[in-house]
């Protein structure tokens, strides 16, 4: 069974099965394309954590078997994305925002879709019925509009705020 | 939730994945567009996203109805975004509440909420709706409180004015009574609806109006007979939430007060344009009722029927109240609508007449805002409310803000005299002074004597020696001062310091000869004969405004070409430390020298709002402003407490139950009370 050596941003390396791996686009393609055959390349990872990097592993190991999601009806793509998520994603994801965050950011470097989805999905239920400012403090994003833009939201948003 | 603070660069895209454009975007598109309105307000990047995203949305949603995403429906499975006429079929399909697959006890719609703009739909979608899931609603919850805000004409205020008469004089026929319609269509009408409630929301328990519907007779739309089984209802509530009741419409003839249910808990009503069947129903719940705020608008119906009872319901209110405001002083439009319609000379429909009469309880201990915006005073035909006499420290002794109106006529221009009994001690806890009228020189030094803790002091249309008076007279305190500048135009005036003087000999107090010598040597060391601003040590903020009314026009003008020079800027304004904010109106700018030292001495920047229609004034003209101030918020810092105050003192949203509330003791004053 093929392995590749996974190098993370703290310089330890984890052996993974490249079934397991498949998943990320990044590291699939560094395979097919540079032909990382041999057991001793080792492919670093610059912005993703040994934690991380478990954490990633883990979730690949599990949806390994998933079928690959099919992209064929892009002419009309559905409004409603599935929402829905497994008991042991739902397990999976119970953790702190920071490596919450860490694991977004990874999942978005190694372009693993399902993982970057689910991330997404668990932010998005946080951010429901918050107001731009709690946002704001709860992921630490400075506020760059100017006062001119704000008041201009404020008014478009002012007939829909309900009474 | 926690926030955390470990980015170093928390707007770097490669530590923070919200910055992450393909990470926002699905992040975002996860969300309901109610939350999308959020996002866009938390910084570039994702406005940008949800703009996107709201614009794809949107494209699926006519705009009228995109409010109802808030309709709320149990079963989480099958969340709706909307209803529309147009995909009312669908939903009817797809939300079958007989399907076997529904959750059971949780079908949807079990407790509906509605906003107006979705009951004012064309064909009305809320009569299919109702048609087939009505049996299914426990509680139906409607909100035609906000009635979408339409700029009106002249004319239309009359015509609106004048429905009101006639509907008052031949009786409400609620029959003939259709909503108002914004979108021009013709739809459900109340008397539908009313059946629609009855015939179809056969399982109703609890019925929740906010607001009424316009021109729905205050009784004509549930009757006591309407319910065969009286006790399927449990509850029928119609309030407003927060313990508020405001109405800015003059179609709101009738006040949801009626059926408001533990009136105790409302604090705060406002009523801008009030008819006579309004006001009757609030005079008649005077003992219900505990007021902190009340303003009442224009109000359309001879004043003189109600004044006994006014003071009856004041005197009632007086150990609450804390705000109390006659006439218009928030809705200028509706304020000048009115004012036309005087001009237009139809008669007495206006609200207050020559003559009428305002009193006050003899004391109101809780009072610290008085606001009175409907012109008194006033000579001729002009429409006037008399205001008898009053002592302020008497009868408002926590009186912090007062606001009179113009008072002006041609040749009597003292209209705090005219208030007060004159011969009254001082008020030493008045801050906020708004006198829109004219004064003469002995007014400005009784304001001076009489308020010594003044700190705002909002003067209308003054001749200058008028204004020349405030340097000497004016509170030490005085932190805010709103002016507008005014020449002598007849000669019915004789100031005492004889000719009126120019702008800058009014701001730095040298004399004509002094400023003279000024510019021609250069030389600074001269002291001012004249008073001069400089005596304010504490200004913070100053307005300089063109607020000349036109009764002014006969005795006094604006000079348009008068500058505020650099030598104002330089031996006045530079000179108050403390001055954070200056406003200066198109009519008196400040010229380049003036406001280049403003920037480079004291650290102002300046901003240009340019074709703003303010409120205060109808104008459209460029204004500028140098300040220091970051935000507009802290204009009136002081203004802004006393709101605060009033809306924190509001008790919790009226939803909840109050487990301490008396319910005996109030049936029992309801049976007597309504």
């Amino acid at each position: 069974m093929p392995f590749v050596n996974l190098e993370s941003s703290d310089g330890d390396l984890v052996k993974v099965d490249v079934d397991v791996i498949k998943c990320s686009v990044t590291i699939n393609a560094l395979i097919e394309h540079l032909g990382l055959e041999d057991d001793n390349e080792v492919v670093p990872l610059q912005n993703v954590g040994t934690e991380t990097l478990h954490k990633v592993l883990a979730w690949a190991k599990h949806h390994k078997d998933d079928l690959p999601s099919v992209d064929d009806d892009e002419d009309d793509p559905p409004r409603e994305r599935r929402t829905d998520i497994t008991t042991w994603d739902a397990n999976f994801i119970k953790m702190e925002q920071i490596q919450l965050f860490d694991l977004i950011l990874a999942a978005n470097y190694l372009d693993i879709s399902g993982l970057l989805d689910l991330g997404c999905k668990i932010v998005a239920d946080m951010i429901k019925g918050k107001t731009a400012d709690e946002i704001r403090t709860m992921f630490n994003i400075v506020n760059d509009l100017t006062p001119q833009e704000q008041e201009q939201i404020r008014k478009e948003n002012e007939w829909c705020e309900e009474k | 939730m926690d926030s955390f603070l470990y980015f170093d660069d928390i707007n770097d895209p490669a530590l923070n994945p919200m910055l992450i454009p393909v990470v926002a975007h699905m992040i975002l598109d996860y969300l309901p567009p109610i939350d999308l309105l959020s996002c866009r307000g938390v910084c570039s990047l994702w406005k940008k996203v949800a703009n996107s995203l709201l614009v794809d949305q949107l494209d699926q949603l006519p705009p009228v109805t995109f409010k109802i995403t808030s309709l709320s429906i149990r079963n989480p499975d099958r969340s709706v975004r909307s209803i529309r006429k147009s995909n009312v079929p669908e939903y009817l399909d797809y939300l079958d509440p007989e399907d076997d697959d529904a959750i059971e006890g949780e079908y949807p719609f079990q407790f509906s909420s509605f906003y107006f703009n979705m009951i004012s739909l064309k064909s009305s979608s809320i009569q299919d709706f109702l048609t087939v899931f009505g049996n299914h609603i426990i509680k139906l919850k409607l909100n035609l409180d906000s009635l979408p805000r339409k700029t009106r004409s002249v004319g239309e205020v009359q015509d609106c004015i004048d429905t009101n008469f006639s509907d008052s004089a031949s009786g409400i026929d609620s029959e003939a009574i259709t909503e108002y319609d914004p979108q021009g269509d013709k739809f459900c009408d109340s008397e539908t609806f009313r059946r629609l409630l009855l015939e179809q929301c056969t399982n109703l328990q609890h019925l929740v109006i906010l607001g009424l519907p316009m021109n729905v007779a205050a009784k004509g739309f549930l009757r006591d007979d309407d319910f065969e089984e009286p006790t399927q209802i449990e509850s029928i509530k119609i309030y407003h939430k927060s313990g508020r009741l405001t109405y800015s419409s003059s179609f709101v003839r009738h006040l949801a007060l009626p059926w408001i249910e533990n009136p105790v808990f409302l604090t705060d009503i406002t009523l801008s344009f009030t008819s006579r069947e309004t006001l009757d129903l609030l005079l008649d719940r005077k003992t219900e009722l505990s007021l902190k705020r009340l303003s009442l608008g224009l109000i359309t119906t001879n004043f003189a029927l109600l004044e006994d009872r006014l003071i009856e319901f004041l005197e009632e209110q007086k150990d609450s109240l804390e705000y109390l405001s006659f006439g218009a002083a928030k809705m200028k439009k509706w304020y000048d609508g009115a004012m036309c319609f005087v001009h237009h000379q139809r008669g007495c429909k206006i609200c207050l007449r020559t003559g009428d009469r305002i009193r006050f309880p003899d004391c109101m201990p809780k009072l610290k805002v008085l606001e009175l915006t409907v012109p008194i005073n006033r000579a001729k035909n002009f429409t006037r409310i008399m205001v008898p006499r009053i002592n302020l420290r008497e009868q408002f002794p926590s009186l912090e803000a007062l606001w009179l109106p113009e008072s002006c006529s041609n040749n009597s221009n003292n209209g705090l005299t005219f208030f007060t009994t004159g011969n009254e001690e001082r008020h030493e806890q008045l801050e906020w002074l708004q006198f829109k009228g004219r004064i003469n020189e002995a007014t400005m030094i009784q304001i001076g004597t009489l308020f010594p803790h003044l700190k705002v002091l909002h003067l209308g249309f003054q001749l200058l020696p008028v204004l020349q008076k405030i340097w000497s007279f004016a509170s030490p305190c005085l932190e805010e001062l709103i002016i507008s500048l005014g020449w002598n135009k007849q000669k019915v005036f004789v100031p005492l310091h004889g000719e009126t003087p120019s702008i800058d000999s009014l701001f730095t107090g040298y004399t004509k000869e002094q400023l003279h010598y000024i510019k021609q040597d250069g030389k600074f060391e001269l002291r001012p004969i004249l008073p001069s601003i400089t005596n304010l040590k504490n200004l913070k903020r100053l307005t300089i405004w063109n607020e000349s009314c036109e009764n002014c026009a006969n005795c006094a003008y604006v000079r348009m070409d008068d500058f505020v020079s650099d030598i104002s800027v330089k031996f006045a304004f530079e000179k108050l430390k403390k001055l954070e904010f200056l406003h200066v109106d198109k009519e008196h700018q400040i010229s380049k020298v003036g406001r280049r030292i403003l920037r480079e001495t004291m650290g102002f920047s300046e901003v240009k709002l340019s074709g703003q229609k303010d409120k205060m004034s109808a104008d459209c003209s460029d204004r500028i402003e140098m300040t220091k101030i970051e935000s507009f918020a802290q204009l009136h810092p002081y203004y802004g407490r006393i709101q605060r105050e009033l809306r924190a003192g509001i008790p919790p949203r009226y939803e909840k139950k109050d487990e301490d509330f008396d319910v005996q003791s109030y049936e029992e004053k309801s049976e007597s009370g309504w």
